[in-house]
């Protein structure tokens, strides 16, 4: 008896980098898809080209075809994929193994990265300066091209991109975004997430939407992602362009947080972001009351910098978003418990101190039974410009609080109540050590105060 | 909305645990469903379930579900596991879930008894108090492997006891194998003598790796935690085994560079070393730490180069060569690796995970509990 042997071909394809990161990340994902769509491909980043390699499955000619029509292909598109009234596996597979470089050349146009197209934005425009303004010119003969495998496998890819459409009166931005693969990934059978982005809060917030939705549906494929390539295009009423541009999001801070999450399996941190996107989908309709548009605005500033100030505005516009009574779930049910703000607190990395839960319990009590002029008192605290002026400003509402608790019985105490207050006011005494420095108090102040309306009950009609 | 084909072996899964092929039938009918369990409390439950028993579910409609636990702002609890301290101290515990789009279709939701309103005759009217749906007994193997109150084994007869169990199931499983290599890797024109001698490859290799799922009990660290004594049998299975410390993770790093180092650099074989770690917990990610994987004595070597080539005589190999490949497993392991994923259930090698990862499980749950699960009625002799 001997070792039996395993007699499946294994194939490496080549992926060479020309630094337009839209049009890369679109070939390296077609490529992947090409030829191991429905089995495992193992992607190396070797430095100028990306290895892409695995065992030889049975493609599916109709499911490639069927991921091509979600772009709308044009024929020239659709063409690139047939000779002579078959699929070009051949000329595919030779090109990218690296057997036959072949190909007859075709235009790549704008649409896959707009730095392909003609004029003053394209990566190359002084060659001759009329090619800069082609509309007064006319001079047009700018044009870009690659061998028709390439632009195959980007046209493929970019059956992949999400879009992320943010319309106003006056523009339409169009954008299609692609995930970057750290450099060693599997692609393990077929890349499925939610491929269609708006919000009426702009463009900004639609891509972070986007790239928090895309992070999330990957999380099962545990696929590390180390930002995202976009594409841009905005344009006018008549559809007349008006700019364009691409690159890379810059979202690394997002994606380490989120892929430091699937590693240690930080089911917390999960959480926090699956209320992040169910906020900004729930704010994502044209008629969105505009204190939650700029809340929308806030909360994908804080989800991609993970900064003090945009913690600070979440706080203030979630605090008089809930006092206004009115559209108030979508934030009711962000950051929505003690848990989740101490998540947050994490999130936020300066080493804050944890807040205590007596403290926040007793200030919540508090301002629930000052109904009318709670928001007033809130704001105090909200302006308080040093720990101990936090302190008194919480001692004083708390004192009030248990007072106004005693009027109840029959023989109210009013050296009780400030007693009782004062003891909370020194725990948080304990703590002026840690919050000396200015940013730390204003992240930690934030906190503490949505974390103290986290525990009051608010009410309020759609 | 479709079933995916994980949702679609869950609910056969499902199936073959409750005996019932109408399950598959009610599935079909009603195809977007969550399981509800009616709890009395949450303590109680997570107390019930961590002594082995499994909840009694209602089936209902997903988006009556949904609808009812907005409507009513129902409290409802899903299960999930409290952060491991050790592989056997694992608790259970239900988390509340914070907002009604967190409920999938397929869960299983536990919710109050003050606000459910169940009867078992009128079932779920979500209309103040009621009755509890109740518990159910785990299966005594399962619970013997999952709760360690199995047999006490040495690790060579449990590793022979596994594999043996092992062995049978792939005999089952076998033209299941063949007929998916054969359409999976048709594009590859390979003869049917070539399909055949790499769907035994794929076969032996499953075998290497239930041979070596509990590589990680051979740590010196696992062996002391459980009482080892120099020159005794190494310990599989005790009786007595408290926070002890995890096992199971070391089988991916390790199989994969044995099953690399005798079939060459395949992906599949990864994907079964993956599913082999997994034997415990589908949380296991392959991920291990560097320089922790000391065994327990120098001898293991020797113990194990042995033990394989008398379990596995088609691996002609001489002891030296077999030593130098599992020198070089334990050196790798040590230098600890990152995590990998388990193939997509839209990938074509998903199938060889499931497969991989059901034989080691229900063979070890077997061999702890001495008694046939799979498909018992099937190739006895």
């Amino acid at each position: 008896m001997m070792i039996p042997k395993i007699h499946l071909k294994k194939s490496t394809y080549k992926v060479y980098k020309t630094g337009l990161p839209f049009y890369d990340a679109a070939r390296l994902i077609g490529v992947a898809h090409l030829f191991f769509g429905t089995a495992s491909a193992e992607i190396v980043d070797k430095g100028a080209y990306w290895e892409v390699k695995g065992i030889d499955v049975r493609r599916d000619e109709e499911q490639i075809e069927w991921i091509i029509e979600r772009i709308r292909p044009t024929q020239r598109e659709r063409g690139l994929f047939r000779r002579r009234g078959s699929f070009a596996w051949k000329e595919l597979q030779e090109y990218f193994a690296e057997i036959n470089k072949r190909g007859r050349k075709v235009e790549l146009k704008s649409e896959y990265d707009a730095a392909l197209q003609i004029g003053t934005r394209g990566y190359d425009p002084l060659r001759d300066y009329r090619i800069l303004a082609p509309r007064s010119t006319g001079v047009r003969e700018k044009k870009f091209f690659a061998p028709f495998q390439e632009v195959a496998a980007a046209t493929l890819g970019r059956g992949f991109a999400a879009s992320v459409i943010s319309r106003t009166k006056r523009q339409r931005e169009e954008m299609y975004i692609l995930p970057i693969f750290s450099s060693h990934v599997v692609l393990s059978g077929f890349l499925d997430y939610k491929r269609f982005y708006q919000h009426s809060a702009g463009g900004f917030v639609a891509s972070v939407l986007a790239a928090i939705s895309i992070l999330l549906d990957l999380t099962s494929k545990k696929i590390s992602v180390d930002d995202f390539a976009y594409t841009k295009e905005v344009k006018g009423p008549q559809g007349l362009p008006i700019s364009s541009e691409s690159g890379y999001l810059g979202f690394e801070k997002l994606c380490n947080l989120w892929w430091d999450a699937v590693k240690e399996e930080d089911e917390g941190r999960l959480r926090i972001l699956r209320q992040i996107k169910s906020f900004l989908e729930n704010t994502a309709r044209q008629d969105t009351y505009t204190q939650n548009q700029e809340l929308a605005r806030q909360l994908a500033n804080f989800a991609v910098n993970l900064d003090v100030d945009s913690l600070c505005k979440i706080e203030r516009l979630k605090a008089r978003i809930l006092a206004s009574q009115q559209n108030i779930y979508p934030a009711l049910n962000l950051f929505k418990s003690p848990k989740d703000i101490m998540e947050v607190k994490e999130m936020v990395g300066l080493g804050l101190p944890d807040v205590p839960q007596e403290v926040s319990q007793a200030l919540a009590k508090a301002l629930e039974l000052d109904e009318k002029g709670w928001m007033n008192q809130f704001t105090r605290l909200e302006n308080a410009t040093d720990f101990s002026q936090l302190i008194s400003y919480v001692e004083h509402i708390i004192s009030r609080g248990y007072y106004r608790e005693l009027q109840k019985e029959e023989q109210p105490n009013i050296r009780n109540a400030m007693n009782r207050a004062r003891e909370l006011a020194s725990i948080l005494k304990s703590l002026s050590e840690n919050l000396a420095d200015e940013k730390k108090f204003r992240a930690w102040k934030s906190i503490f105060l949505m974390d103290v309306l986290s525990r009051m009950k608010f009410g309020g009609g759609e | 909305m479709p079933l995916t084909i994980s949702e679609a072996i869950g609910i056969f899964e499902r199936a073959f645990r409750v005996r019932d092929p109408n399950e598959i039938e009610r599935v079909l009918r009603e195809n977007l469903n969550v399981q509800v369990a009616v709890i009395e409390s949450k303590e109680s439950a997570e107390n019930r379930i961590n002594n082995g028993y499994y909840p009694l579910t209602v089936r209902v409609p997903y988006w009556v579900f949904v609808l009812k636990v907005k409507e009513k702002e129902l409290d409802v609890y899903s299960l999930e596991q409290e952060n491991i301290i050790s592989e056997e101290s694992k608790k259970w515990k239900l988390e509340k879930i914070h907002s009604y789009n967190e409920i999938l279709p397929i869960r299983t939701y536990f919710i109050l008894k003050n606000e459910a309103g169940y009867y078992p005759d009128l079932g779920l009217t979500f209309e103040g108090d009621g009755e509890v749906t109740g518990f159910e007994k785990i299966e005594e193997s399962e619970k013997a492997e999952k709760f360690g109150v199995g047999r006490e084994q040495t690790w060579e007869e449990h590793a022979v006891g596994t594999l043996d169990r092992a062995n049978r199931m792939l005999e089952l499983y076998k033209p299941f194998l063949i007929d998916w290599a054969k359409n999976v890797f048709s594009i590859q024109n390979l003869k049917e003598e070539e399909i055949k001698e790499s769907v035994d490859a794929i076969i032996l290799a499953v075998k290497i790796a239930v041979f070596f799922h509990d590589i990680g009990k051979l740590r010196k660290e696992w062996q002391e935690a459980v009482g080892w004594r120099a020159g005794e049998h190494y310990i599989a299975r005790a009786r007595t085994k408290q926070k002890v410390p995890f096992h199971a993770p070391y089988a991916y790093p390790f199989s994969k560079t044995i099953l690399r180092s005798i079939f060459g650099e395949y992906r599949l074989l990864d994907i079964i070393a993956l599913a082999t770690a997994k034997h415990h917990s589908l949380e296991v990610t392959g991920a291990v730490k560097k320089d922790n994987f000391e065994l327990v004595d120098d001898k293991v070597i020797d113990f194990l180069s042995d033990l394989l080539l008398k379990k596995f005589q088609e691996l002609r190999y001489k002891k030296k060569e077999i030593e130098g490949i599992i020198l070089h497993a334990v050196e790798v392991t040590n230098k600890g690796s990152v995590m990998d994923e388990p193939p997509s259930p839209s990938d074509d090698l998903y199938f060889l995970y499931t497969i991989a990862n059901r034989i080691v499980k229900l063979a070890d749950w077997e061999n702890a509990g001495n008694e046939m699960i799979e498909l018992p009625k099937i190739g006895v002799k």
